[in-house]
């Protein structure tokens, strides 16, 4: 435009060489521009006194109320106000923290899939999901031995037997005495494996069955290096398995003292009931640990926790607008998380869907939003 | 000259017979030019594109970027390159210079293409050229719909890609077809990290296996009972069935199958981008880009003929529809040009009709006008020009000035058959009268080509679009000398007579009779007190410098393409679902609010790569409206842009921009900055830069003027960066790259093959199950497997941190940049440029290596001042030495020089009458009327100078010169007024863009007219060659 009208006024004092006078187009915003002037500069001072006094809880409000009152001021001038906010917002991103706010109806909001709870106490448990892997209760497993060298004559006992104390299992021969003994089980349980057959000599060292009491099972949960130190006796487990029995809440028994030499894992244990026979060693399964339960004051869902410029804020409901409060996160779980400072218990703020109230404050420098 | 005219007179059925096959040539042009709405105005740009699946900016810069661009230096004819790394996609611009023949420049950067390949490592990505199409390539849209309901996202796109794109690329002209929108389809195969512990293998293992179980080999032929039989071995996967089967493991003779790792479905490939339809959801979208130079009209209908051929052929239920294309808009700017043109035909017939008083002498006249533009249009299918609002507005503008030559001519040989004597014959009349005007048709005619010459300096935006017009307007002129000087004559002595009754009287009859009654006692009065004469033109001058600044100005105005696009740009960070989701709502709600519109297309983000690169967080929706008697809400589409405008301004979280296709398309490719001032700041650190650019922005503002300072958003884009322990990785026995494929293939997925469904091929898409991948704490928890078969958690290996990275990094030849824009209110740009400059070298400390570099707006003003500097104190030069080689008198020249201010002062009132703004058609439209003002001045001046020659005293010399040119003088002048007034009135598509310069010639004429019939004889003594004054009357 700036070329038309120098070239213009080139041409024009070329071909007036009577009239001697130059002539000169100027930029027809003149008065548009000088009202956007005196709106910066005022939004200017606004911030300049605001500087440095975020900390103040009391002086902050005033400075909400002073916003607000911009804001009111803003809408009414219309169309020219919006350089001047442009400018004032733009004057926030390097001056610092000034309070921002946005409303947009609940309708709208809703329609864009955000939700709005009110803030309430509630709980928090830090958890950890591990893997781990059902294994035979070593304490509760028999090895059945011949007393002396001998010959298997009689087998009784199949896997998968259930057995009793006392139960005979197998009739061997004493290779010495040529007398027989009975092979009897030593606890109550299941006879999970059976390596005689008939006629074959075995070694007091040959274990002919193991007989294991399914009733109970270990769970063994590899710890890794990081979480040693986080699971600790008693914290409650919930273990799940992708394809088997329905989860099952129960406790860490256990803790090896030891670390894997190999694996440099630590080991925890769960000693997993099984009156129903439904687990089964060699299972694999996730062992999610509650590592600690915090109550708390707030507790709100991680998707009302919002990173807007640098900061950790929830939106919360103040008058008519939305506000980005910052807040101070504490523990979380899966899904929720402890506010310790930000949110009061009682107000009203948005649990799900903030990035539209962030992308509605943000508005103002989408400018630059294209590509080139 | 003489000779000529005599030789044609001599060989009147040859001249005859050329003059006929040129009208039959010029008509075989027409139907053949290339018809387009608006000039091409892209720049000389070949873009080309590089995807890289999943690659952060920095690394997208790093690894692909600088080597392309590096590979880019020292070509021929280069002008600059830029760059933009955005996440997954590296968009390099090649600008050449002005003028570069496309194909050239594509082969050049094809050339250099092949080193950057070898420079690109391994898996980041192919290069690949733009389309060979411009900004206004994008010629047709189409939306695939699905009326039975039973066809999914996945299977839409199927067809889109693999039925319909694939026909239509076939059509001839069509460069392009790219797809947008639902599904690519692909077999996923969604591995469940927990199966990989329970099975103990990692995951870039299941990839390799799956890749080593989906292959076919050749192993030649073997010789069986002297048979030759082809060995072939068959291990392809056709199906998902296929795909689970494959073994992935066996521990003790027990196989562990693919599907037993996780699930196996048919799936969408990641995107990028994705098309929503009436608030209804997503849509499949198919975008048709014609090969540069094709003609817009006839691929169109192709296009759509094989549409309808695919129409039938596609599943039950789904139909194609176009929903934008540019024929209504080709056609409309074209009909609106060629009815003014039309128009302004039959008004100068008319014109002659009454003026020449006789139809034989009119005919002769008016018979220029299908010459001349015959001519031009041979020599624009040439030259290669395509019928456009543009070109064909040169013709209607010339329209009125193509008769000015015959006008003369025939005038004078009119009046030579009335006054000679009748034993001369009529062809020697004919031959005697026109010599006696060839040589002020000749240099009047060549002044108004060379009037035009500036247009042909003009650079960039405004010389493409202006370019065509001055070429045209200067065929034409050549097409109206030649007709004048050849076949005006041959054509005159076969058609016209001696009048039956000759009148005595100088006065001729009619219309124009009546006007010479009244104009005798003006010009009397004001040649007998030549001071009136001196203030009426100080006056006028006054005026014309009181109005002049009131103008307001703008660029080009916007030419209207009836059809109404809306850019939507919401926040960098967005996802493309939420994306959706907001667009849908604003479908929903435009539908819902506007009664008078009918379809909404959006496109979000990106489709195929080749037309834009727009990243996820801006939409184009394309808005289908009823006819324009059917709206409620206003009855122009700027009352409608403005309500709508007005309806979303609080849309959250969203701005919306209204534009047009063409208009989007073409600010696409012309990058740069639109803010009259940029300053771009130079370096390599981007957290330097961002830093600098602030505080010089801070500097900007504080300086006077600046207005609107905005540094460039860089960052913004959240990112969680796993930044690698290495002791930890050492220490578990693995390498860095074992951790990364790990993340790769985990979270980001990679192809390992393809399943082939005949010609479709589809790739088969390895990744975690969404759960496990899906948040920063899972990615935490993923394992990676050690050769000892140790599964460690990413956490021991590496810091898994949310950050916020760069959107995107921008470079200019070679170099990264950051841009600070300004408008600059109240002062001129170079003082504010000069004051911010030292200032900030005063208050910012750049560190070295980088440097601040001032551009925009005003870099171009700046060239295109320089350039018109030079080319327009030379072109008047030029018709000042032209005028002066006609008459050898300074005098005389610089009398007739005196036209143009004077013709100015018209052309400014007029303008300002009519409500509009100094433009760049404005402007033109002035360049325009000064080479008519000084056709004119030259017509009265030279017959004065006969005149005094012939030693008629001054003064009556001067009443009767200017009594005898009234006729030509106002005929000329009325010619070309009214050739011009259709384009005037006209309110067709593109009428806008020709309006001003319509009303400049209008306007300037009638002010220039009359003071050249009032004023020149008045001054004329003054400006009289006094020796030759002298001489005659002594």
């Amino acid at each position: 435009m700036k070329s038309l009208a120098s070239f213009w006024i080139f041409m024009m004092s070329m071909a007036l060489p009577l009239s001697g006078v130059s002539i000169s187009v100027q930029a027809q915003e003149a008065e548009h521009s000088d009202h956007e002037h005196e709106q910066t500069q005022k939004e200017k001072t606004h911030n300049d006194e605001d500087s440095g006094e975020h900390d103040d809880h009391s002086e902050h409000e005033d400075h909400e109320e002073g916003h607000d009152d911009h804001q009111d001021h803003g809408e009414n001038e219309g169309a020219h106000d919006e350089a001047g906010e442009e400018a004032h917002e733009e004057h926030d991103e390097h001056g610092g923290h000034e309070e921002q706010s946005t409303s947009i109806d609940p309708q709208t909001l809703r329609a864009l899939g955000a939700e709005v709870s009110i803030a309430s106490p509630g709980r928090v448990s830090q958890t950890v999901s591990l893997p781990g892997e059902v294994r035979l209760n070593k304490e509760a497993v028999a090895q059945i031995t011949p007393r002396y060298p001998a010959q298997i004559v009689d087998v009784s006992a199949r896997i998968g037997d259930s057995v009793a104390a006392g139960d005979t299992l197998a009739i061997g021969e004493s290779s010495q005495t040529l007398q027989r003994f009975s092979l009897k089980s030593l606890i109550r349980g299941t006879v999970i494996d059976r390596s005689v057959t008939l006629g074959e000599h075995i070694q007091p060292s040959d274990a002919a069955f193991v007989v294991a009491d399914l009733s109970t099972l270990w769970v063994d949960i590899a710890l890794y290096p990081r979480q040693i130190g986080l699971v600790k006796k008693g914290q409650p487990v919930r273990i799940s398995t992708t394809f088997g029995p329905e989860p099952v809440n129960t406790q860490i028994d256990y803790l090896d003292p030891m670390v894997s030499e190999q694996l440099r894992t630590g080991l925890a244990r769960i000693y997993l009931d099984n009156a129903a026979g439904q687990w089964r060693p060699g299972m694999f399964i996730d062992a999610e640990v509650t590592l600690t339960e915090t109550e708390a004051e707030v507790v709100v869902p991680q998707t009302a926790v919002i990173k807007y410029q640098g900061r950790q804020v929830v939106f919360v409901k103040e008058g008519d607008s939305w506000h980005p409060r910052p807040v101070v996160l504490g523990a979380k779980d899966r899904g929720q998380v402890v506010i310790l400072s930000g949110v009061s218990s009682g107000e009203q703020y948005v649990a799900k869907g903030g990035f539209t109230l962030k992308a509605d404050l943000l508005k103002s420098e989408f400018e630059s939003g294209h590509n080139h | 000259m003489q000779a000529i005219i005599r030789a044609a007179l001599q060989n009147r059925l040859l001249v005859v017979v050329i003059a006929l096959a040129c009208v039959i040539g010029g008509y075989a042009a027409y139907r053949s030019l290339p018809v387009d709405a608006y000039p091409d105005i892209s720049p000389s740009l070949v873009q080309v594109f590089v995807e890289t699946e999943g690659l952060a900016p920095e690394e997208v810069e790093k690894y692909v970027t600088y080597p392309l661009e590096s590979s880019m230096n020292g070509l021929p004819k280069l002008d600059h390159v830029r760059s933009v790394s955005n996440f997954g996609l590296s968009v390099v611009n090649i600008y050449f210079e002005d003028g570069t023949d496309i194909y050239f420049a594509r082969q050049l950067v094809s050339e250099r293409l092949q080193q950057a390949r070898e420079a690109i490592p391994d898996g980041f990505g192919e290069p690949v050229m733009g389309p060979i199409t411009t900004g206004l390539g994008q010629i047709l849209f189409y939306v695939l719909e699905d009326t039975s309901g039973e066809y999914s996202r996945t299977d839409m796109r199927e067809i889109q890609d693999w039925i319909v794109k694939f026909n239509l690329q076939t059509v001839k002209g069509v460069t392009e077809v790219l797809s947008i929108g639902g599904n690519v389809k692909q077999f996923q195969v969604r591995i469940d990290p927990d199966a990989l512990l329970r099975f103990d293998i990692s995951l870039p293992q299941v990839k390799r296996r799956i890749e080593q179980n989906n292959a076919n080999a050749g192993a030649q032929f073997i010789i069986q009972n002297d048979e030759q039989y082809i060995v072939r071995s068959v291990g392809l996967a056709e199906d998902l069935d296929d795909l689970r089967n494959i073994v992935v493991k066996s521990a003790d003779g027990v196989p562990v199958y693919l599907h037993q790792l996780g699930e196996l479905t048919i799936g969408g490939e990641i995107r990028r981008g994705l098309t929503t339809k009436d608030g209804k959801g997503e849509a499949v979208v198919g975008m048709v880009l014609k090969l540069i130079g094709a003609n817009t009209s006839n691929v169109i209908s192709a296009v759509k003929d094989e549409l309808t051929t695919i129409n039938a052929n596609l599943p039950e239920g789904i139909q194609v529809s176009p929903y934008y294309d540019q024929a209504q808009l080709v056609e409309a700017a074209v009909s609106t040009v060629t009815n003014a043109l039309l128009q302004g035909i039959v008004l100068v017939a008319i014109i002659l009709l009454v003026f020449m008083g006789g139809w034989r002498p009119s005919l002769v006249v008016a018979l220029s006008i299908p010459f001349s533009v015959c001519l031009a249009l041979i020599a624009m299918k040439w030259f290669g020009i395509s019928a456009n609002l543009m070109s064909l507005g040169g013709l209607a503008i010339a329209i009125g000035m193509m008769v000015d030559g015959a006008v003369v001519v025939v005038e004078n040989i009119d009046r030579l058959l009335r006054e000679s004597s009748s034993d001369e014959s009529r062809m020697h009349i004919v031959a005697r009268a026109s010599q006696a005007v060839a040589r002020p048709i000749l240099f009047a005619i060549s002044i108004i080509i060379v009037v035009f010459l500036p247009l042909f300096s003009l650079q960039g935006v405004e010389g493409a679009t202006f370019r065509p017009l001055a070429y045209t307007v200067s065929l034409a002129m050549m097409g109206s000398l030649i007709f004048a000087l050849v076949v005006a004559p041959v054509v005159a002595s076969l058609i016209m007579r001696r009048p039956k009754s000759t009148q005595t009287s100088d006065e001729p009859g009619g219309l124009i009779g009546l006007i010479a009654r009244g104009y005798r006692p003006l010009v009397q009065g004001v040649i007998r007190n030549r001071w009136i004469g001196v203030t009426i033109a100080v006056v006028v001058l006054t005026i014309g410098v009181v109005i002049g600044p009131r103008l307001g100005s703008e660029f080009v105005p916007r030419f209207n393409e009836g059809d109404l696009l809306i850019r939507a740009t919401m926040a960098p960070s967005i996802s493309l679902d939420k994306a959706k989701q907001s667009m849908t709502l604003f479908e929903r709600q435009l539908l819902e609010r506007f009664p008078e519109v009918t379809q909404v297309v959006t496109r979000i983000g990106r489709g195929e790569v080749g037309a834009h690169a727009d990243p996820v967080n801006s939409a184009e929706i394309f808005v289908g409206l009823k006819p324009k008697e059917q709206w409620k809400t206003a009855k122009t589409l700027d009352g409608l842009y403005s309500a709508m405008s007005a309806e979303f301004e609080d849309f959250p979280g969203t701005k919306f921009n209204f534009t047009q296709p063409i208009a989007a398309a073409v600010d696409e490719l012309l990058t740069g900055t639109k803010a009259e001032l940029a300053a771009k700041l130079f370096g390599d650190d981007l957290e330097v830069l961002d830093r600098k650019a602030t505080e010089i922005a801070e500097v900007m503002r504080r300086v006077s003027g600046g207005e609107d300072v905005q540094k460039d958003q860089v960052g913004g884009t959240p990112q969680v960066q796993v930044q690698l322990d290495r002791k930890a990785i050492a220490r578990y026995n693995l390498n860095v790259s074992d951790v990364q494929e790990t993340i790769r293939v985990g979270v980001g997925g990679e192809s390992a093959g393809q399943v082939f469904e005949g010609i479709r091929r589809f790739d088969i898409y390895v990744r975690l199950a969404e759960s496990s991948r899906d948040k920063t704490e899972v990615i935490r928890d993923l394992k990676v497997r050690n050769e000892l078969g140790q599964q460690i958690p990413l956490s021991e290996l590496a810091s898994v941190e949310e950050v916020v990275g760069p959107r995107q990094v921008t470079r200019e030849n070679n170099q990264r940049f950051i841009t600070i824009q300004a408008n600059v209110r109240d002062r001129d740009i170079g003082s504010y440029v000069a004051e911010a400059d030292q200032m900030i070298t005063e208050q910012v400390e750049l560190p070295p290596g980088y440097f601040l570099k001032w551009g925009g707006q005003f870099e171009l003003q700046q060239q295109a001042n320089k350039r018109l500097m030079v080319v327009v104190p030379i072109t008047l030069a030029l018709v000042f030495l032209m005028l002066y080689a006609n008459f050898g008198s300074l005098r005389n020249a610089l009398l007739i020089m005196l036209n143009i201010p004077l013709a100015l002062v018209g052309g400014i009132v007029s303008l300002w009458l009519a409500g509009l703004s100094l433009s760049v058609p404005a402007s033109v439209g002035f360049i325009a009327l000064f080479g008519i003002a000084l056709e004119n001045g030259l017509v009265l001046v030279s017959y004065l100078n006969e005149l005094v020659r012939d030693g008629v005293p001054m003064r009556k010399a001067c009443v009767q010169g200017a009594m005898a040119r009234l006729r030509p003088v106002i005929m000329t002048a009325v010619t070309t007024g009214l050739g011009l007034a259709p384009l005037l009135f006209a309110t067709g598509t593109g009428s806008e863009v020709q309006r001003p310069l319509a009303a400049v010639v209008i306007g300037g004429l009638v002010t220039a007219t009359i003071l050249t019939l009032v004023i020149l004889p008045a001054l004329y003594p003054w400006f009289a060659d006094r020796s030759n004054g002298e001489n005659s009357t002594s």
